[in-house]
Order: structure tokens, then C-alpha cells, then sequence
């Protein structure tokens, strides 16, 4: 079967992603665009016998190459040339999102479009006929709600009659004889003729667009087409000041005149989102309210997959009592036992939390709420240096802060950049979570969900104050101002919450097979074996025959650095193991206590090993040093080795002051 | 409509405002019992603090006249009953560990140990989300 390549585009928070799923549903695979590190994503479609290969292009208001997204954007359009280019409208703002689809006409792209969030532009009390639009435009339109699932059908359909369709021509009438004169020029040149579509490369010329300027560079007609162009701007400059601008004055013009045609306003409406957004983007109750929701997303995120937990826990307690008594050889009984299933059982144990935890944030992303997050904390975010486009990568730091640190690629400055990738180990990832549930459970019984509340907090703290110091004293100027936009609420549509929230965890479970499983079976290993052989598996029961394993040579050397806290060496180990990855904290707790996963809370509070004070500031230990290594590796491959570097020595310092303040006042407080 | 909104808010503002001092002063040790038990977490008295401020600053712009004053009691009337959600999806955890895994932390647990503040506030501002709820299908009367 042959493979039509179809590309999907759109400006940002019209449903694009949402289109995409409906069309693809699993069939989807993740790559990077060559070159960059900016996320592609494909997927497979097939219909009436027709096998499409969707290719979901970045989010964007125009094709102008000014940003890495627009320039991928563009160059697939122009160079892999997609059968169909299916563009994704937002009814709701049909203007605004008319302007991608004019210059998708002008590449020459064979245009599709959805016009999607009909309801919500009812809701708003526009009308936006769909048959006038297509009309007017010249291209097939099909109303969308993909939220419901509305219209898919019919696009798909759309999308098969189209493929050899002829695009139309859209004409600037103040510019049409320049553009003429041009194209007659670049037509002497065959390889142009069959590369590009002359039209757009003579609009694009009258923009000077770097691009098409280096095409026409390695043109045979170079000289001439320069020549012209000499000629056209001398003739353009006195009836303009600024050509580009009076190019985009053009495109506003007809866009208009189709709205005005394709549009009819039934009444004013206030909507939902708007009485939404009177609240939660309000000037003092805006940050309330965000840390409100948090409160519940963390609420619901450990309250209710407690029992799931309870499920995970038992299955492997009986897991591991069947494995116990029905090996015979001691050794490998006690690997499967104490290795395996109680080092791989402690971190499984926070499956749950961890899943609801990233249902809760999707349901927050998807609903719209995440925009006006970032919104209302940028005022924030701002007095302490950070830009305001920082907020988003924080936010996802709370997933996981190796994406979030891609996701700095956002900001423009350099210096913005950098900063906001340094403090971002500081939000508190989903994989400090087990650390801080164990401990909560074990110190703080009644009062969990407060206490691990208080480690976001503390990070955010951190993150905030690290950023006015090292904007003060490293990354010297102002952050520069921030526009965003937000999209309208969305009922929830669990189709992509879920599969979003499967994408994040299966990350998760993989951690668990690989890293944290390896880490779990060296783990034991160094704990049944010493300088004097094989200790037997009673070393995992026996506090005497453990201080004699390896694990305990390692814990010993690492005490005296943490004696100021109180905490003994197995908390060393624990450490020093997560520098790997942060869930091996409590599998390699669960090791050496000798305990399975349900008895390490009480194993650890009736241990000498913590008090109350001594936990919690090994639970701000946590939180504060390397994330994992993954992080850290992201960071050199982001910022550089020397800020990877500067973000580890300084993390480990600013651990060791805080847990050392942490010790010290509630010594002198309790 | 115009009086709806403001008594509304009125009550609903204050109702809220009360629970949450309670549920704070229960935090720092002074438990008070009005029908519900708090649950001494401070968290909660803040975020009854807050909802109690959107609808008291929706009572604000009510005696204003101001139609925006509806917003105040819709998302309002939003975070109450999400609120009152999240207690009953508790609840029904809860009733998991107690009947169908009996875990030793929840004998004699009963649905009522997990009635809170905010599960009754939340299904009283039914009523509030349900004065506003097709505000939008309406248009606006300025």
C-alpha cells in the first residue's frame, strides 16, 4: 500500500493535538526534527485503502521563520511538500488564525482545513458558516469538535478527495504587478521552477526573507532576479515605509473581508471562560486559587491511590513470602526475596500516587488551567528575575524535570535560558515523591499531606531565591517581558488525559525495569557480601553481620559527612545510590532495613536512625540534591558542561546548608 | 438574578469563612464542633479562605452591580463542588482499604469519620452552580 504523507499545522491551542490523536490513535511514534531538539511526532492513518503517514508540525501563528518552530514548520511544507497540509482553526478566534492559512496558500500547500471549536465560538455567540468559508477561501472546510470526536469522520474523508487537489491562488491587489515581475524572472530558472512555487518565493523576497534570499543566492539567476527586486523595492519604498508590514496589512484586509462574509454575531455572551478567568487570573485571588488547586491535586494524587498502593503492597509481600519458601538455595532465594521483589516492591508501591499525580496535572493541562498558572505566577516569577515563560518549565518540573528542561528551549534569551535551567532541579519531581511519602507516613502520620505539601514549597522557595541571587550576581539585566496566550476552558477529554498520563508513567515503570532494578540488584549484592565473601541473606536481618558488607564500608565512609544530621549510614547509602535516580532512595531503604515495603514506615520510625526533625530534613536533603543523573545529563546537553557542573556542586552545598538549618533550629525549637 | 447572586455570595461567603477559622484553629489545637468534626489540616483552612474570598468579592461587585459579580459565584461554586469531589473520591478510597482490603488502619472505619467541612459546603454550592450554571447561554444585560 502506498504512503501519503499528510501534514497537520496550526497556531497554538486550537486542538491540534487533540485532531492528531483522534486521527493517529495509537499509531503514533516520537523522534526530534533533525537538527534540533524540538519534539516530532508521527503517526499512521488509514483510509478507504489509503495508508497516510500524519505528521503533527509545531504550533505556530505564522510562517515567517523567525522562530525555530515557524522555520520546521515552513521547511517541511516547502521541502517533503505533504500531499495535504490539514490546518487546525480556532473558531472562537477566526481572524487571528486565518493569517497561518493565507500564507499556507501562498507556499502553494494543498490546504485542508479544520474548523475546529465551533462550540465554544457559539458559546462566545459568533456563528462561523463553514460552506461560506470554503467558498471564500477556496479550499475544503470541516467544522470540528474535537474534544467530542465531532466531524473527524468527515475530515478524514475530506482528506482522501483532496490529495490531488490544486490549491487556489490568493491575490494582494496593491502588490500583484511587483509579484508578477518577479516570478517572470525566477521562472528562467528550471531548478526553482520545479523546487518551489515561484509565487511564494517572489512574496517572500518582497519580505526579505533570509531564507528564500540564500535560495536565490545559489540561483543561475541570481544577478537578474536581484536586479529586479532593486527595481521593485526603488518603485515599493515610495508608496511604503516598511514593505513586510504593508504585506501583513494585505493579508488583514481579505482576511477581514472573509470574516466578515463567513461570520455573524448572534449576541453578546459572557462565557465560561471568561467568568472563569475574572477569578482565577484575578490580580489577588489568581495565586490563592493556584495554590488551592495544587493542594487538591496533591490531595487527591495520595488519598485516593492509597489503596492501590495497599494492592501493589500485598501482591508483592505474598510475592516474596512464595519466593522465600520455595527456593531452596539460600542465595538466590534471598536475591529474588530481599533484592528483587523488596527493592523493586518499595518503588512499584508508588505506582499509584505517581499515576494520579500525572492524571491530575494532564486533566490541569488539558482543562487550560496551565496557562493561566503560568499567567498569574509571572508576576511572581518576575520579581525574582525570572521571565515569565520560565513558569512553564517549572510547572513541568513537577513531573519530571528532564522534559522541563528541554522545554527552556521557549526562551529567547540566553541568559533567561540558562537561569531557568538551573533552578529547575528544584521543583520537586514525581520520583522524590516515594521519598517523601515514606517518610511523611513513617514521621508525620495525620498530617502527610501537609508536610509533603511544605517540600513544593520549599522547593519553589529555593527556586525563587536562587534565581534573584543568580540573577543578581551571574546573569546581570532585566528578564525581558512575556506575552502568552490562553485558550479557552476545554471539558475534559479523557482520551488524550489518559494518554498523556500513560506516556508519563509508562517513563516510570521503564525507570523501574532498567535503572532501578540494575540499581536494587547491586544494592543487595554489596549488602549480602563483604571483604570477608558471601555473608549469607541473614545479613539483610542481622544489623552485626551488615555492618560487615560492602554497603556498609561505602555507608560508613559517607558518615561523617552527614553526623551533623543525625542520620545514620544506611541514610548515606540510600543517598548515594540516589544520586541514580531518586525512587532508588527507598528500594535501597527497604534493602537495608530488611523489610518489605509495608513495614519500612514503621522499620524506620522505631529505628534511632531519624527523629521527626532529622527526617524532614532528610526529606529537604532530598529534594534539594542532584535529581538524578538523567537531569544532570540533560543539563550539559542543554546549558553545557560548565553549567552541569556548576548545578550539581551548587545543589550538593545548598542541600547540605539547608538540611544543616533544618537540624539546627528545630534542635533549638523542639 | 441580581439578588440571587447577592445573597448567594453572602451566605456562601461566610459560611466558608467560618469553616475555614475553624478548620485553622483546629490546626493550632482549638478544635471546635459545628456539625462536622474539622480535619485540623491548615491546608484546608486555607483553601476555604480562598473560595471564601472569591464569593465575598463576588458579594463586593453585587452590590456594586456589577454583572461580573456572577463570575464570583460560578467559579466559586466551581472550587466548592471539585472540593466536595475530591472528599467523596476519599471517601470511596477509604471505603476500599476498610471493606474490600481491611487494612488494619481503617477497623471500624465508617463513611461518616470522612464527612468534612468542605464535602457539605461543596454540595450545598449545588445550589449556588445551579442559579448560574446557563449564565452563558444568555446574553448579557449590562
Amino acid at each position: 500500500m502506498k504512503e501519503v504523507v499528510i501534514a497537520l499545522i496550526g497556531n497554538p491551542n486550537t486542538g491540534k493535538t487533540t485532531i492528531f490523536n483522534a486521527l493517529t490513535g495509537l499509531r503514533q511514534h516520537i523522534g526530534n526534527w533533525p537538527g534540533v531538539t524540538v519534539e516530532k511526532k508521527e503517526g499512521e492513518l488509514e483510509h478507504k485503502g489509503i495508508k497516510f503517514r500524519v505528521v503533527d508540525l509545531p504550533g505556530v501563528y505564522g510562517l515567517t521563520a523567525y522562530s525555530i518552530d515557524e522555520k520546521i514548520a515552513r521547511n517541511f511544507i516547502v521541502q517533503e511538500k505533504p500531499k495535504v497540509v490539514v490546518d487546525i482553526i480556532d473558531a472562537s478566534n477566526l481572524e487571528r488564525n486565518l493569517y497561518l492559512a493565507l500564507q499556507l496558500l501562498e507556499i502553494g500547500a494543498n490546504v485542508v482545513i479544520a474548523l475546529n471549536k465551533i462550540d465554544i465560538s457559539e458559546e462566545k455567540g459568533y456563528n462561523v458558516n463553514p460552506e461560506k468559508l470554503e467558498e471564500l477561501l477556496g479550499v475544503p472546510v470541516v467544522p470540528t469538535i474535537a474534544s467530542k470526536g465531532e466531524g473527524i469522520d468527515k475530515l478524514k474523508e475530506r482528506i482522501a478527495k483532496s490529495l490531488d487537489k490544486k490549491p487556489p491562488i490568493v491575490e494582494y491587489p496593491n502588490f500583484e504587478p511587483y509579484i508578477k515581475k518577479l516570478i517572470k524572472v525566477l521562472e528562467k530558472d528550471e531548478k526553482l521552477t520545479r523546487q518551489y512555487n515561484l509565487r511564494w518565493l517572489a512574496i517572500k523576497l518582497l519580505e526579505e526573507d533570509s531564507d528564500v534570499r540564500a535560495i536565490i543566492e545559489k540561483s543561475k539567476m541570481r544577478d537578474d532576479v536581484l536586479k529586479t527586486l532593486i527595481d521593485v523595492f526603488n518603485d515599493l519604498h515610495k508608496k511604503y515605509d516598511d514593505i513586510e508590514l504593508a504585506l501583513a496589512d494585505e493579508r488583514y484586509k481579505i482576511i477581514s473581508e472573509i470574516a466578515k462574509k463567513a461570520v455573524t454575531k448572534k449576541e453578546e455572551r459572557i462565557t465560561f471562560t471568561e467568568m472563569l478567568d475574572e477569578v482565577f487570573t484575578h490580580k489577588y485571588l489568581g495565586i490563592p486559587v493556584f495554590f488551592s488547586l495544587m493542594w487538591m491535586a496533591f490531595k487527591f494524587t495520595f488519598d485516593v491511590s492509597a489503596p492501590f498502593s495497599d494492592i501493589i503492597d500485598a501482591f508483592f509481600g505474598w510475592l516474596g513470602g512464595v519466593v522465600g519458601s520455595g527456593i531452596g538455595n539460600d542465595a538466590l532465594a534471598s536475591l529474588l526475596r530481599d533484592g528483587i521483589l523488596a527493592g523493586l516492591g518499595s518503588v512499584l508501591v508508588f505506582l499509584p500516587p505517581i499515576a494520579f499525580l500525572f492524571l491530575v496535572f494532564s486533566w490541569l493541562e488539558d482543562s487550560g488551567y496551565m496557562a493561566r498558572a503560568a499567567f498569574v505566577m509571572d508576576r511572581v516569577m518576575h520579581r525574582f528575575g525570572l521571565h515569565g515563560k520560565s513558569v512553564v518549565p517549572m510547572i513541568m518540573g513537577f513531573g519530571c524535570n528532564v522534559p522541563a528542561i528541554m522545554a527552556t528551549r521557549t526562551l529567547e534569551d540566553e541568559k533567561d535560558r540558562i537561569l531557568t535551567i538551573l533552578i529547575n532541579p528544584l521543583m520537586s519531581c514525581s520520583a522524590r515523591l516515594p521519598v517523601y511519602a515514606l517518610f511523611a507516613g513513617a514521621f508525620f502520620m495525620g498530617r502527610e499531606g501537609t508536610v509533603i505539601t511544605s517540600m513544593y514549597i520549599l522547593g519553589i522557595l529555593l527556586a525563587l531565591i536562587l534565581a534573584w541571587l543568580f540573577r543578581g550576581f551571574i546573569f546581570k539585566g532585566q528578564p525581558s517581558h512575556f506575552v502568552m496566550e490562553l485558550p479557552p476552558y476545554n471539558k475534559p477529554n479523557w482520551r488524550t488525559i489518559f494518554g498523556v498520563t500513560w506516556t508519563r508513567t509508562e517513563k516510570f515503570l521503564k525507570k523501574a525495569g532498567t535503572i532501578i532494578f540494575a540499581t536494587m540488584i547491586i544494592v543487595w549484592l554489596l549488602s549480602v557480601t563483604g571483604p570477608s565473601g558471601y555473608l549469607g541473606s541473614n545479613a539483610l536481618e542481622s544489623g552485626e553481620l551488615l555492618a560487615k558488607s560492602w554497603v556498609a564500608t561505602i555507608g560508613r565512609a559517607l558518615e561523617p559527612i552527614f553526623k551533623p544530621f543525625g542520620w545514620d549510614w544506611k541514610a548515606g547509602v540510600a543517598l548515594f545510590f540516589g544520586f541514580l535516580a531518586k525512587e532508588v532512595v527507598v528500594g535501597t531503604m527497604g534493602i537495608l532495613y530488611g523489610v518489605g515495603e509495608e513495614s519500612l514506615p514503621y522499620a524506620l520510625a522505631s529505628s534511632s536512625a531519624f527523629t521527626p526533625v532529622a527526617a524532614f530534613a532528610f526529606m529537604a536533603f532530598v529534594l534539594i540534591y542532584v535529581p538524578c543523573v538523567a537531569t544532570i545529563g540533560v543539563i550539559k546537553q542543554e546549558a553545557g558542561t560548565k553549567w552541569a557542573l556548576f548545578a550539581l556542586l551548587y545543589e550538593l552545598l545548598l542541600a547540605y546548608l539547608v538540611a544543616l538549618v533544618i537540624v539546627l533550629m528545630g534542635g533549638a525549637l523542639l | 438574578m441580581k439578588k440571587t447572586v447577592k445573597y448567594l455570595t453572602l451566605i456562601f461567603g461566610f459560611l466558608y469563612l467560618i469553616y475555614s477559622m475553624i478548620e485553622s484553629l483546629s490546626y493550632f489545637g482549638r478544635e471546635t464542633t459545628v456539625i462536622v468534626s474539622p480535619t485540623g489540616d491548615l491546608f484546608v483552612g486555607f483553601v476555604l479562605l480562598t473560595i471564601s474570598a472569591i464569593y465575598l468579592t463576588g458579594f463586593k461587585k453585587a452590590l456594586k452591580n456589577d454583572f461580573k459579580a456572577t463570575s464570583y459565584l460560578y467559579a466559586g461554586s466551581i472550587l466548592s463542588i471539585g472540593l466536595a469531589i475530591l472528599a467523596l473520591l476519599v471517601i470511596s478510597a477509604d471505603a476500599i482499604e476498610a471493606y474490600l482490603l481491611k487494612s488494619e488502619d481503617f477497623i471500624g472505619w465508617t463513611p461518616l469519620d470522612d464527612v468534612t467541612s468542605y464535602l457539605v459546603l461543596g454540595l450545598l454550592s449545588i445550589f449556588a452552580y445551579l442559579s448560574v450554571k446557563d449564565v452563558s447561554k444568555k446574553p448579557v444585560k449590562v
